[in-house]
């Protein structure tokens, strides 16, 4: 089937089975930026937006996606530079396997929601997204910054 | 917390997704291939049918073991054929290559490759396998390449013994107090996010090139020329970064099937894993079974330690390095100790599970957990406190190690102080039972060399760094970066640094060990010295760790909250206490630690990959469960600074210390909460409970009853 | 080659399942089963998008949630928190954010996956589902969807499409109460080793005049605790025991690797009690998982 849609801001156009999903296609057309990693949507490597909702690409399939506003970490780290910044100055990354991911978590949580800066509530929303190299307290760090950047600057907007 | 300034070279294109990892290239004309996999975990090879496969669209070719011919691969031990030959040993061992124009057609036709097979008894665990009678996996295993299986041996890939047996006896049975106790644990997969993936294309001039998730590109070279009986010359491992190692990215693994199909096809081809493959058929940790009897006197001083670890192996030896094919952690038994007296046999048995690889400080996990254990064990016996019986029995400075060695500074003493000073009782909720426990190690620094070519193509360009060892995500490239600019006093924005092909610099032993830190600011320094003599021309110079040699301890202190009724238990927090000397990036040093104690957490308390019927059960991540953000404890480091350094860098050596001594201090912990001594990792709830209603506890025996 | 087919209405989506594509929800499931090359299907028939699927609606005779409401949607409902707070919370423990965003009410009831989270909480407030194939519109206790492992009641042609619930307690004087709670003692993110939901409805006089409660991870079923002879009792301690006591001897699990079938009974005995005690605000042993 042909499915059609916004990538990052851009159109895409490609052919996909019924049964391929949304992360076959996007890395089959040449869009690495999303990973695979554990193909069962536990590990969050090849999380991505789709029509506002977060989900992981493996699970989702490409023919859903047809017509809809798809974001991976290529178009966020563009469009959302602060959230790229927050996990680079914390240096939340080793690797890098997990780190589109994270990114696009990040992007989620302070996006979509809880978007609060409160580790308990951080730590229960990355538990979608396994990093086996930082042991996790500098993500858990740079969400934090992350949101207390946009709580400030929409309190200041607003003022 | 970095500046702008000094982030990472590679933060931004990792967390953009622009980094490319193997499986993210895509080579002019490249195929796709996926393996047929044994369903048995022994049997012999009748017939492999590939008609209905070769029926699917897009199938080009279906290769097996009949057509490659014996086509043996190893690190070291070269008795891993690249497809089955008349023989499988393992489930999920590769019987036949499916190579076509997408994966999707290639996994598609995976299925329906019909492989006839005429079953033998396996034998699947360690100890069995070492009785005689039992089914040999190999028939004469020592024959292989630079196999240490003795000659006549039954299932033996390795055996190695130390120290004096007869003297160890002697001063057992005169010992005040003798714990003699064993302890177990299972297999246990890396966990990197990054499954295994390999790439081979051959060129009109019939050189082979192959980029591969393996983090020694020469000795990965070596193995695909012994393996291939291709002049090393002719195969090209080119630059491609690495999605997490954690030891699992050293094997040849995918690459011979891989450069066979390319080969075959005269096309690209990509091999990428599956996660569900990665987990039950590449090169997990070794389980373990090691039995550790410790004597001391009536003061709880150490009068002899005799450890027998017995490792399953699996099916083949040629996932281990070493010369002596065991597993290197077995040299550091007792070492942190004052101790004389001692006697150690390491055995790995061949077993018809899937091959046995290097984890993270290969062995030392599981023999910490043992030793570790059994120090407590000795405590309680003698009635003195866990950390008082560690301080009487360091190693203090001057005195030899076990081995002879005497260290030019030997800091144990210093690091458990500075771990215990700094460690706080934490509260548990009503009803819960506070535990602290504790363990140690000590892991010598690995000295290496390695070498930096180093080039400008104009004024106004960056200067560029080339290295032979892969990016594993540790922040070496960073630490190389620092220093040549700090040493050419340039801005570390005008240094960049790459990952060669093999092509271009000489042999190298690539990551491991973690060892590239020290090494590659040895060769950093060299160069520097030859890019300022050379005028701007470019230059390849050597360099490493030019001594003293220098040991690191590590202490960690772990707390658990345990609820009596049900065994669950929160580790609360893993305190770190480290020897450390220069830190070059505080950021990435403090995430080894953190990173390890994470990694030595999830073998505490979570992982196993739970063989059943000689098949690994937990065949996702979703079953093998590894640490979440949620999940881990709260991390505390506290590095004892001012430590002797390895020159020319002045560093010590992080890598593989924060993730040996966790299980040990999780288990202690648990036996201060409830008096529960676990011997069998991983430290799950159920056996929390059981051993609490096992214990001599009235009240918590009770409390878990209800 | 699979078919993957997206139907404009109900109509359409019923036809196309009669005539034998497999109904997708969210996917979650079926697309962990495809990358894990455990299935192969030649029709896939997407029920996400379903404006008939959809919204949470609350009325005087009770509360209707659409099949192809997402877990996120159930877990972050207003509604559903006032109304049904347990199994809100249910819903928030499922898998991970990505999950919950993508999985629907409708495919969570009929993958029946025993160790599933919202099953026993829906268990407890008397939901019913709503079944439909083009032939025709059933009703069914939610406990009666379940046959067995991975087992429903429904027929190859039919789709769960909602899910009611029976109006809120209203009699003045009597004290409402639910809660869910799930015992995962490894990696939080990992199934439970058991879970409970509980219901009660207690009198001025504090006897409990309805007593519900659910089991997870207890057998091949989500199990419901058959507790009438318990009703009419006071809710102290001692009718917390007869809980405990009763759940031990009606579960009938089994082993696996979140734990052996004997150490399950004795836990599910442990947060029965816990979560009952909760609920009734009987003092007991605390809920909580030693996190500070």
């Amino acid at each position: 089937m042909r499915v059609s849609l916004q990538l990052n801001g851009e159109t895409f156009s490609g052919d996909a089975d019924g049964d391929e999903s949304l992360l076959a296609m996007l890395r089959r057309h040449g869009h690495t930026a999303v990973k695979e990693g554990c193909g069962v949507g536990v590990c969050g490597a090849c999380g991505v937006i789709v029509g506002g909702s977060y989900v992981s690409s493996c699970l989702y399939l490409a023919g859903l996606a047809d017509g809809a506003e798809v974001w991976t970490a290529e178009g966020l780290s563009r469009t959302d530079p602060e959230t790229a910044d927050a996990l680079a100055v914390a240096e939340a990354l080793q690797c890098g396997a997990c780190s589109p991911g994270q990114l696009v978590a990040c992007w989620a949580y302070v996006h979509l929601g809880p978007g609060v800066p409160d580790e308990e509530t951080i730590r229960h929303f990355f538990a979608g997204n396994l990093c086996r190299c930082t042991g996790y307290s500098t993500i858990v760090e740079a969400v934090k910054a992350r949101c207390v950047a946009e709580g400030s600057r929409a309190r200041g907007s607003s003022a | 917390m970095a500046t702008m300034a000094t982030i990472r070279a590679d933060a931004r294109a990792k967390l953009a997704g622009e980094q490319r990892y193997t499986s993210d290239l895509r080579r002019p004309g490249m195929c796709e291939a996926a393996l047929v996999r044994s369903g048995l975990p022994s049997a012999r090879l009748v017939s492999v049918d590939a008609a209905r496969a070769l029926g699917v669209p897009g199938v080009l070719a279906v290769l097996t073991g009949a057509e490659v011919g014996v086509r043996l691969w190893g690190r070291m031990a070269r008795d891993i054929p690249a497809l089955a030959v008349d023989r499988v040993r393992y489930v999920g061992e590769p019987v036949a290559v499916v190579i076509a124009e997408t994966r999707a057609a290639a996994d598609r036709a995976v299925e329906l490759v019909e492989v006839d097979y005429e079953p033998l008894e396996p034998v699947l665990d360690a100890l069995a396998a070492l009785d005689p009678t039992s089914p040999a996996v190999h028939e004469q295993p020592w024959l292989y390449p630079s196999a240490a299986a003795p000659e006549g041996s039954h299932n033996v890939q390795s055996r190695i013994v130390a120290g004096d047996l007869a003297a160890t006896e002697a001063a057992l049975a005169a010992s005040a107090h003798v714990v003699d106790q064993t302890y177990t644990s299972p297999r246990g997969h890396h966990g990197y996010i990054e499954p295994q993936a390999c790439v081979a294309e051959v060129d009109d001039d019939g050189r082979i090139h192959v980029w591969m998730t393996n983090k020694q590109p020469y000795r990965l070279r070596a193995q695909l020329s012994e393996c291939l009986g291709i002049d090393q010359q002719r195969i090209v491992v080119e630059p491609v970064a690495i999605g997490g190692d954690f030891g699992g990215k050293g094997a040849a693994l995918l690459a011979p099937i891989c450069v066979l199909a390319s080969e075959w096809t005269r096309r690209p081809v990509r091999i990428a894993l599956h996660y569900d493959e990665d987990l039950s058929a590449t090169n997990p940790r070794h389980g373990s079974r090691i039995r550790v009897r410790l004597g001391s006197d009536g003061e709880g001083r150490f009068s002899a330690l005799a450890v027998d670890a017995v490792f399953d192996g699996g099916a083949y030896a040629g996932c281990k390095v070493m010369p002596d094919v065991n597993l290197p952690g077995m040299s550091e038994a007792g070492t942190a100790y004052g101790l004389s007296v001692f006697a150690l046999e390491s055995v790995v048995a061949y077993t018809n599970s899937v091959p046995g690889g290097h984890m993270r400080a290969p062995g030392a996990p599981q023999l910490t957990f043992a030793l570790e254990s059994a120090v407590d064990e000795l405590a309680a016996l003698a009635g003195i406190d866990p950390v008082e019986l560690r301080r009487r029995n360091v190693l203090r400075q001057g005195e030899p190690n076990l081995h002879g060695t005497t260290w030019t500074e030997c800091r144990g003493g210093e690091v458990l102080e500075a771990a215990v000073a700094a460690s706080r009782r934490l509260e548990v909720p009503p009803g819960w039972l506070h535990g602290r426990g504790v363990a140690l190690y000590d892991r010598p620094n690995v000295p290496m060399r390695t070498t930096l070519r180093l080039s400008r193509a104009g004024t106004g360009d960056p200067l560029s760094v080339e290295v032979p060892f892969p990016d594993t995500g540790t922040g070496s490239y960073e630490a190389v970066r620092a220093e040549v600019a700090e040493q050419l006093g340039l801005d570390r924005a005008e240094v960049v640094v790459r990952l060669a092909s093999t092509a271009e610099l000489p042999p190298d032993a690539g990551v491991g060990g973690s060892w590239v830190t020290a090494s590659a600011l040895g060769a950093a320094a060299a160069a520097a010295r030859a890019w300022k003599d050379g005028g701007g021309e470019t230059i390849v110079a050597s360099g490493g760790a030019e001594g003293p040699e220098v040991t690191s301890f590590v202490v960690q202190l772990a707390q658990v909250a345990l609820d009596p009724a049900t065994g669950a238990y929160r580790v609360l927090e893993v305190l770190t206490a480290v020897d450390s000397a220069r830190v070059v990036n505080p950021r990435a040093h403090q995430m080894q630690i953190d990173g390890g104690a994470a990694m030595g957490y999830g073998f505490a308390s979570l992982e196993d990959l739970d063989l059943e019927g000689g098949q690994v059960g937990a065949g996702t991540l979703g079953e093998f469960r590894i640490p979440t953000a949620e999940d881990v404890p709260a991390w505390r480091t506290v590095l004892v600074e001012g430590s002797l350094g390895v020159e020319p860098g002045g560093v010590k050596a992080i890598g593989e210390l924060s993730n040996v001594p966790t299980a040990a201090a999780v288990a202690n912990a648990l036996a201060d909460a409830g008096g529960v001594r676990l011997r069998s990792l991983p430290l799950t709830a159920e056996k929390v409970w059981r051993g609490l209603i096992a214990s001599g506890d009235e009240g918590a025996a009770m409390r878990a009853r209800r | 080659m699979t078919e993957l087919l997206r139907p404009a209405g109900l109509a359409e989506a019923l036809e196309l399942v009669g005539d034998g594509g497999l109904p997708l929800a969210g996917g979650t499931a079926i697309s962990t089963l495809l990358n894990l090359r455990l299935l192969e299907v030649d029709r896939l028939v997407s029920l996400a998008a379903l404006e008939e699927l959809q919204g949470i609606e609350d009325g005087p005779d009770g509360m209707r949630i659409g099949a192809s409401t997402t877990l996120a949607g159930l877990a972050g409902s207003e509604l559903a928190r006032r109304r049904l707070p347990h199994v809100a919370l249910a819903a928030g423990c499922v898998g991970n954010p990505r999950v919950r965003s993508q999985a629907r009410l409708g495919g969570a009831l009929a993958h029946a996956d025993p160790r599933q989270d919202l099953p026993p909480a829906l268990m407890v407030s008397r939901a019913v589902v709503v079944c439909r194939s083009r032939s025709g519109e059933r009703t069914l206790p939610i406990a009666d969807l379940f046959r067995g492992h991975l087992e429903t009641a429904l027929a190859d042609d039919e789709l769960v499409t909602e899910v009611r619930l029976p109006p809120a307690d209203s009699e003045p004087g009597r004290r409402s109460a639910s809660g869910y709670l799930r015992f995962a003692p490894g990696s939080a993110s990992d199934f439970p080793t058991v879970s409970v939901a509980a219901s009660t409805v207690v009198d001025e006089a504090g006897s409990v005049v309805e007593l519900a409660l659910a089991l997870g991870s207890v057998g091949p079923v989500p199990l419901a605790i058959e507790t009438g002879g318990l009703l009419g009792a006071r809710a102290d301690a001692a009718l917390v025991e007869a809980v405990v006591g009763l759940v031990r001897s009606t579960v009938t699990p089994s082993d696996d690797r979140l734990g052996s079938a004997e150490y399950k009974r004795h836990v599910a005995g442990v947060i029965a009690g816990r979560l009952l005690g909760e609920v009734l605000g009987v003092p007991a042993a605390p809920l909580g998982d030693g996190r500070r």
